[in-house]
């Protein structure tokens, strides 16, 4: 289940990509503004810039780019049809409003001729409409999973920096922590503590949940810093006696973001999942407030006999997880151009 | 080329349309003879949500109904609630009558022929190592860390009835025998409802002889002698239980039955009955070999039926889509709908200073509360013959419901969905501004925050402000006053006189809001020392109709029921009781 | 080795020293063991408390209970296991027998579905490496990412319903329109031209062959009532062990050198004489009879293969092992699907359950106990696998493709090797090296997973001991089911670093 975890082992650290890192930094940063001697120096021999490069790989990405209109579809529609934070948006009803149902609460959504109708996903027992309700769930869903990425990131980030940078006792302590945490598979200890968190809304939650899915990050973090912290524009950085704080922030993380990004993407994808598989166990969101997989987890038993109540949550979960999984397989590409490489 | 292309194009759609016009490839050829159909299966397979996890099920820790599931069919008890909710006597097993008044006294007779499926007979000694695991009279010398009070050997699931009972007097051997109350008991019919243990498994478990007819036993029960009994207690509390999740039964020899099944193995939590070749009895002889129970939770359950991996389900909670996905698998199964002895009802706190504290807002919350509109989408899906309920102690499930109703008016003064009394009387009651209600509920149950929903929607209107409360530990928050305002739960209906007694009365243990009324307490002191089952009927009318006055809770429906099983499967009869559906299983067969 | 095994053990011992007493502590403070009984009254409540009580040690402070766990883990760990018991439930019932119990349907659960993950994503995973940007690529590399994800219990819903019910019922007559056969060869054509490749003529003719093949085959299977009652026969297993015989030849030696073509030929031989001679002593064996059955027809099938293969001795005997082998498995499955008759009309012709992990009262023998494990393995192990599948195939396609851009690959390739032997001696064990560390972390990933599948499919097996632990807030199952899915993390990483220096040369392990 812990998917996430699966990805260190082939993210080796990424020399040609790191040295292509520092020769941008000497052109654009440290030497200040370029002299138009310089500028004309780089324009005939077209150096592109680190990002520069990754960017232009990520929109060759095709799979990518599918992955991110869809992903920004369901955001925009998420958010946009039944506003958030106050904020009403298009769709005229709203996800907790009781009301009478019609023709048993089928949806009135038909393709041909594209037509919403009154409930475009049906309702539910109480007359919810299962659209506005459906919306919400997207939007907790991805509330918690952007808060689990975002929280297995920076707290991996940091134990595999310090870990990685300042070796040692400290390299020791953190590690062995990490071995701990790892050793204990996600859906287990999140399933041992979710009962108790979930309680206290989303964002704790997707904060607890992103506290226990961090290790794998931290492993691949450290594994590059421990090569990088070799690397010479490093001792030379040493040598003019840049702080540690610099020498970490300025020149070795920069170097680190692909794997990062990377990371945190394929994060966010898990924890749409994991919050799904806790919704299962009954440990998840708890009502008034919905999530996809609790919609699903409630619905279960409609499955022959209401299917559109199990099968559209179900659908913007596989939606979002691919959109995300391929925006993460484009960025892995961007940043690591070996796996690109037509053969020979 | 053009032509030649067109013309293979028609030839291969032309192909293509007589291929599927012709038929199919493959197919059983033989067709079930018409013999095979009238032999009977010799197993049937029954689906529980839970697994059992004791063969003694009188025990606190295994009082579960998924025990008496199975013991419904391995143990005979004199009586037990039948298809109607009402007592049936086995006279199979035995017979029993009241014999005096004062003091209560009823003489039991078991069957000459009955006997354990080890060939020993069910006599004295079993009889009273019920009374005396059940009785309360035999303490440990061990003080309870939280009350202070001596804790009994046997840890009991009940000592209700029994607790009254003066030592029965008996030999070894006997199989008759009295008891004799020392104050009246209301629910003496249904006292021996529960199994009876073997006595004689017991004995030699904790040391003392199986031989004559379990007399050591007998001696040290009469002598209450603890130092003996100490080892047999344990034995009878811990020693027939299963291992968790059953991976395999107890020796087969500490496991013998007295019903027309008898245990036979166990593998992964799936649990094989066996036909109890001793079984004395004609009318509950077993009529299929084997019933296999498996383990299998509600919401798997429709599919594990329409899949014939078990031939008989009954759901604990199912939801409203439950029916409509049973029916739709069609005929090769049959559906069957109830109102169970379970009710919802909304508890509330009227403590003083509590927000139900003033009669007027609790009948205000009463009349706020959309119950048509409830019992409409959330029992009507399953039970269309559902309705509100508006009685505490009976359930529209039972014959005598419409009876007390009737002689109980005030039952239904504030039964009708009226928000604009229910303003009348909030203002009545001095109320300005919106009375907030923490509206408390289990966080694991969907059905439960649905209704809290309709219910805020409603009463929000009438002057309420419901605010729901989801607690997963909702139970342990019961008795913590002041943790809630309103509670919503389910009380299961026993079918017995006097067992309800402490949800009502002031100072009762389940009385979670702290209702007090002196009318109430007294008219319970009747009810629970009245023997006559006339009189009951009588005495409850006054009883709902005072509750009812003084708006002790709101009580919603009675929750509906829904049990599935292969249409091949005959005998099946839904039991509204906790006596569960397989209560009469040693009826049912199985066509081939 | 055995200083770096050691060295690895001792860390190991501490993390997981350090891993279960943060899992205790989380355990005992998840809620209220006692939550439940708030709706109970009178002695009852009182009698379940004290004995809950006893059975959980509630009485003590949660260090002491935690200590006390420890001792009685301590119990298992000392040899001879005097009370080893691993605590006792709430209920007081020792925790040991439960697992025991339990880790036999999981562990056959896991290890099935993650050996045919494995094969399978590795397989599917190395042609898409080499069909790299060709639509077979893109679609897999779809499908893995759907299948990525699914939410588990989701797609184990709809299989119940769409694969189990429906193939249940059909398998009760089982029968295509023609047309259905046609469309299924159609599209088992397409699948194959593609996978193929090459010119426009060559697919057309790779679609041609393969889609008449399969639709033959399916009509075959359907008159011959096959679905009724399965298994390959005398005729099949010699088609079968012939085909084995050249698929593998192809595989792994090519036909240039006859001499091992006719070592495999003869392997073959030896294999189907071997079906033959073992008729009555597969009647209804057990494990060893089968194990040393097939170690029999392998090591007869080295000496005879190497025997034949004359100048090539070494890799002919091992290509004959290699056939006879995998004719054994199939000598299994042939004698496992014989058993399916009987099975079927046990479970009223519905044979593919939906529930649970195996049939009580079975009292049948070798073959049909485990066909009957087999059959109740199916939906769990699709469920599992799927999604499994797609890490192992995105991993080895990474891999594989990472390895063929490597400098020694195209030396391979300028000498002139066969693209075969450049892809099979070259590159695949190289690229299978990263996919090993991927096993370890899917088998235990996989173990936790168990929780969900175990709940969906009501297998009674460790996943659903921990969920219930979990909503009783029981350390005692818990606990079990952590040291055991923990110990498979820490043993797994181990072996994975140890298969990672057996197989990549350049580490060492010290």
């Amino acid at each position: 289940m812990s998917r996430s975890d699966i990805e260190p082992a082939d993210s080796r650290p990424q020399v040609e990509l790191s040295e292509m890192t520092l020769a941008s930094q000497d052109t654009d940063i440290a030497r200040g503004a370029p002299t138009r001697q310089q500028t004309e120096r780089i324009r005939t021999t077209e150096a592109k810039s680190q990002g520069r490069l990754v960017r232009e790989r990520f929109f060759r990405h095709k799979g990518a780019l599918a992955g991110m209109g869809l992903l920004a579809l369901i955001v925009l529609l998420s958010f946009s049809s039944i506003g958030v934070a106050g904020i009403p948006g298009w769709w005229n009803k709203e996800y907790d409003v009781l009301g009478a149902r019609f023709n048993e609460g089928r949806p009135t959504l038909t393709l041909w001729p594209f037509s919403l109708g009154e409930h475009p996903f049906g309702q539910d027992v109480l007359g919810r409409d299962y659209f506005a309700l459906t919306m919400r769930g997207i939007q907790t869903s991805l509330i918690i999973a952007m808060t689990v990425g975002l929280v297995a990131t920076l707290v991996g980030t940091a134990v595999g920096a310090i870990a990685g940078y300042f070796r040692g006792w400290t390299e020791a302590v953190l590690m062995r922590i990490t071995d701990v945490v790892i050793t204990i598979p996600t859906v287990v200890i999140a399933a041992v503590m979710a009962g108790v968190v979930a309680r206290f809304g989303i964002l704790p939650f997707g904060v607890f949940l992103g506290l226990v899915t961090w290790t794998g990050l931290a492993r691949i973090v450290r594994g590059e810093f421990l090569s990088l912290r070799e690397k010479e524009f490093v001792e030379s950085a040493k040598s003019v006696g840049a702080s540690s704080a610099r020498i970490i922030f300025r020149h070795i993380l920069p170097n680190t973001v692909g794997v990062i990004i990377v990371f945190a993407t394929l994060a966010i994808s898990g924890a749409i999942l994991l919050e799904t598989a806790l919704s299962y166990l009954g440990l998840g969101v708890v009502s008034p407030d919905t999530s996809l997989g609790k919609a699903i987890n409630d619905n279960r038993s409609a499955l022959t006999v209401r299917p559109w109540l199990f099968l559209w949550p179900g659908a913007f979960i596989v939606g979002i997880a691919l959109a995300v999984n391929f925006i993460g397989d484009g960025l892995r590409d961007a940043f690591d151009p070996k796996q690109t490489r037509i053969k020979q | 080329m053009r032509n030649k292309r067109t013309a293979s194009l028609a030839a291969l759609s032309i192909g293509v349309l007589l291929l599927s016009a012709c038929g199919s490839a493959g197919g059983t050829a033989q067709q079930p003879s018409e013999a095979a159909e009238e032999e009977l299966a010799t197993t049937i397979n029954v689906a529980i949500s839970q697994t059992p996890d004791a063969y003694n099920s009188y025990t606190a820790n295994a009082n579960s109904v998924y025990n008496t599931y199975v013991n419904n069919v391995v143990h005979s008890t004199f009586v037990a609630f039948n298809a109607d909710g009402e007592l049936e006597r086995n006279e199979d097993f035995g017979t029993f009558e009241k014999t005096s008044d004062d003091p209560l006294t009823v003489k039991y007779s078991i069957n000459e022929d009955a006997v354990w499926s080890d060939g020993t007979p069910i006599d004295f000694d079993d009889v009273l190592l019920q009374w005396a695991a059940a009785s309360g009279k035999h303490p440990s010398g061990e003080k309870d860390p939280d009350t202070g009070a001596e804790t009994d050997l046997f840890q009991a699931a009940s000592t209700n009835g029994f607790a009254q009972i003066e030592l029965p007097e008996g030999e070894a051997g006997d199989k008759e025998f009295e008891f004799v109350y020392s104050e009246p008991y209301a629910d003496w019919e249904s006292l021996l409802s529960e199994p009876m243990m073997p006595a004689h498994i017991a004995a030699e478990q904790g040391g003392l002889s199986p031989e004559g007819d379990g007399a050591e036993l007998i001696e040290a029960i009469k002598g209450t002698d603890i130092e003996a009994l100490k080892p047999v207690a344990e034995f009878w509390n811990t020693g027939w239980n299963y291992e968790a999740d059953l991976p395999s039964l107890p020796d087969e020899a500490l496991i013998p039955s007295s019903g027309p099944y008898k245990l036979d193995n166990a593998v992964n939590g799936t649990l094989t009955l066996v036909k109890n070749e001793e079984y004395w009895g004609k009318e509950r002889a077993a009529k299929t070999e084997t019933l296999v129970y498996k383990t299998v939770v509600d919401e798997e359950a429709v599919q594990a039926l329409e899949n014939g991996d078990v031939d008989v389900i009954d759901p604990s909670s199912p939801t409203v889509d439950t029916k409509s996905a049973l029916e739709q698998i069609g005929e090769t199964i049959e559906v069957e709908t109830g109102e169970t002895l379970t009710f919802s009802h909304v508890d509330l706190a009227q403590r003083p200073g509590d927000v139900f504290e003033d009669l007027k807002v609790r009948q205000a919350f009463a009349k706020c509360m959309p119950r048509e509109d409830m019992v409409e989408k959330f029992v009507k899906p399953i039970e269309p013959e559902g309705k509100v309920m508006d009685l505490r102690e009976y359930q529209p499930a039972q014959p005598d419901y419409d009876t007390v109703l009737e002689g109980a008016p005030a039952a239904t003064e504030n039964a009708e969905l009226d928000i604009e009394g229910a303003k009348a009387l909030l203002a009545d009651a001095g109320k300005t501004e919106p009375v907030k209600v923490s509206l408390m509920y289990s966080s694991t149950s969907q059905l439960r925050a649905d209704m809290v929903a309709l219910m805020k929607d409603s009463c929000d209107e009438a002057g309420f402000e419901i605010i729901p409360q989801p607690e997963e530990e909702w139970a342990a928050m019961l008795a913590q006053p002041g943790s809630w305002d309103a509670v919503l739960f389910g009380w299961a209906g026993s079918g017995l006189v006097a067992s309800a007694e402490s949800i009502y009365v002031s100072e009762g243990e389940q009385n979670f809001g702290g209702y007090k009324d002196e009318k109430v307490d007294s008219i319970w002191k009747e009810i629970v020392t009245n023997t006559d089952p006339e009189k009951v009927v009588e005495m409850k009318t006054e009883l709902e109709q005072r509750l009812a006055e003084t708006q002790y809770n709101v009580v919603l429906y009675a929750n509906p029921g829904i049990n599935a099983w292969n249409s091949k499967v005959e005998g099946v009869q839904p039991n509204p009781t906790q006596t569960g559906l397989t209560w009469n299983a040693y009826e049912w067969t199985k066509k081939k | 080795m055995l200083f770096f095994i050691a060295k690895r053990l001792v860390i190991s011992f501490f993390i997981m020293a350090a891993a279960t007493t943060l899992m205790f502590f989380l355990v005992i403070s998840s809620g209220d063991p006692l939550s439940d009984l708030g709706e109970a009254s009178g002695s009852a409540k009182k009698a379940t408390i004290a004995a809950r009580t006893e059975a959980m040690n509630l009485d003590q402070p949660p260090l002491m209970r935690y200590f006390l766990w420890l001792q009685d883990l301590g119990h298992c760990l000392v040899p001879g296991g005097v009370d080893c018991t691993l605590g006792t439930d709430r209920s007081g019932n020792a925790v040991l027998p439960q697992l025991e119990s339990a880790i036999g349907s999981t562990f056959r659960l896991v290890l099935v579905a993650t050996v045919i993950a494995l094969v399978l994503g590795v397989v599917v995973g190395i042609v898409t490496a080499i069909r790299q940007y060709t639509t077979f690529d893109y679609s897999i590399t779809f499908i893995s990412f759907v299948l990525f994800s699914l939410p588990l219990f989701w797609l184990s819903t709809l299989l119940k319903q769409y694969l189990a019910i429906d193939l249940n019922t059909w398998l009760a007559n089982p029968q295509f329109p023609y047309l259905t056969i046609l469309l299924v060869g159609v599209v088992a054509g397409v699948i194959w031209a593609v996978v193929v490749g090459g010119d426009r003529k060559r697919r057309l003719a790779v679609f041609g062959i393969a889609a008449a093949a399969t639709a033959v085959a399916l009509w075959l299977l359907l008159v011959t009532g096959w679905f009724v009652t399965p298994g390959l026969g005398p005729v099949g297993m010699l088609i079968s062990a012939g085909a084995v015989a050249l698929l593998w030849t192809a595989l792994l030696a090519g036909f240039r050198r006859r001499r091992i073509l006719y070592a495999a030929l003869t392997a073959a031989a030896v294999g189907y004489a071997g079906y033959l001679l073992s008729i009555p002593l597969l009647a209804d064996p057990n494990w060893l009879t089968v194990l040393a059955l097939l170690g029999l027809t392998v090591a007869a099938a080295y000496v005879a293969g190497g025997f034949v293969g004359g100048p090539y001795r070494a890799r002919a005997a091992r290509i004959s092992a290699v056939i006879a082998f995998s004719i054994g498995l199939l000598i299994f499955l042939d004698r496992l699907l014989q058993a399916y008759p009987e099975l079927s009309a046990r479970a009223g012709g519905r044979p593919i359950p939906t529930t649970g992990s195996e049939s009580p009262n079975l009292s049948g023998g070798f073959w049909e106990t485990n066909l009957d494990y087999a059959l109740h393995l199916i939906l769990p192990t699709i469920a599992i696998t799927l999604i499994s599948f797609a890490t192992y195939t995105r991993y080895t396609r990474a891999s594989q493709l990472d390895v063929m851009n490597q400098d020694y690959i195209r030396t391979a390739r300028a000498k002139g090797l066969s693209e075969r032997t450049v892809l099979v001696k070259h590159a695949f064990r190289n690229a299978m090296i990263p996919i090993t560390t991927l096993m370890a972390f899917d088998f235990a990933g996989v173990l936790g997973g168990a929780v969900i599948t175990e709940t969906v499919f009501g297998w009674n097996g460790m996943g659903k001991m921990f969920v219930d632990g979990v909503h009783t807030v029981d350390p005692g199952p818990v606990m079990a089911f952590f040291l055991v899915v923990g110990t498979a993390a820490v043993l797994f990483n181990m072996l994975a670093d140890i298969a990672y220096a057996f197989l990549d040369p350049r580490i060492t392990l010290s």
